[in-house]
């Protein structure tokens, strides 16, 4: 029979041997948490937000126009490759295209035909299909309108309204 | 009780204080962080810059807060735990 505990089986690690988490280690941990933070923050500073779409671009074909159904909608790039558009068939006669980036956390904004409105589905915000602009939720600012033009029975993007 | 332990203790709680102040700050740093990716995602210039300068400013912040408590740690031999 022996004076040892049984606990002491049951957790065989030396107090010794544990590892500890000094003072020192601690701080120096928030140091670095706090030096990371600056950084990331200043090198969202430094990159700044992106420049607004305006202007003038190269003219794209984005559709036929009997390729549209009416209420339809399609996606396409423009000005450039990396920059998703959404082009809607209102009625026979009208069409619309608007940057997809919602302009709260840039989610994809859908066409909802039945209320002939944009919807951004991430945090239902809401834009007219008419303009852009924003009818309700929480976008802080219109969409971007792409300039459209008829060129036969063919749709061009050929600019971005401000 | 001497006047050494004393001293001990009353340095130990300042450091304590100062870590959970240090802890506060970094909090806060992290949440400028997640406001500043906001900002930068939806284009707000002017919240970016304010979470940067903030962020600066809880950086400078923690920077004296990490120095103070290291003079007051180790004002006294032994005190790293």
């Amino acid at each position: 029979m022996t004076d040892r505990p049984a606990w002491k089986d049951d957790f065989p690690i030396a107090w010794v041997d544990d590892h500890f988490v000094t003072r020192r280690e601690f701080t120096r941990s928030l140091a670095w948490a706090s030096c990371a933070s600056f950084g990331v923050t200043a090198g969202l500073g430094a990159l700044g937000t992106p420049a607004p779409l305006t202007g003038v671009a190269s003219p794209r074909r984005v559709a036929r126009v009997d390729d549209l159904p009416v209420g339809g909608s399609r996606v396409f790039s423009f000005p450039d490759a990396t920059t998703p558009c959404l082009l809607v068939r209102r009625d026979t006669q009208t069409f619309v295209a608007f940057t997809q980036g919602c302009t709260h956390l840039g989610c994809p904004v859908v066409y909802q035909r039945a209320e002939d409105r944009l919807e951004c589905p991430c945090h239902a915000g809401f834009f007219s299909a008419e303009d852009g602009r924003v009818l309700s939720g929480p976008p802080p600012r219109p969409l971007t309108r792409i300039a459209l033009e008829r060129r036969g029975g063919e749709l061009w993007a050929v600019g971005v309204r401000s | 009780v001497s006047p050494q332990p004393a001293r001990r203790a009353q340095a130990i709680t300042i450091v304590y204080a100062v870590m959970a102040c240090l802890a506060l700050v970094v909090g806060l740093q992290w949440v400028l962080v997640t406001a500043a990716v906001e900002a930068f995602r939806t284009g707000h210039q002017a919240l970016l810059v304010s979470a940067l300068a903030m962020s600066g400013g809880c950086f400078v912040a923690s920077r004296w807060l990490i120095r103070y408590s290291s003079r007051a740690d180790g004002s006294e031999p032994g005190a790293s735990r």
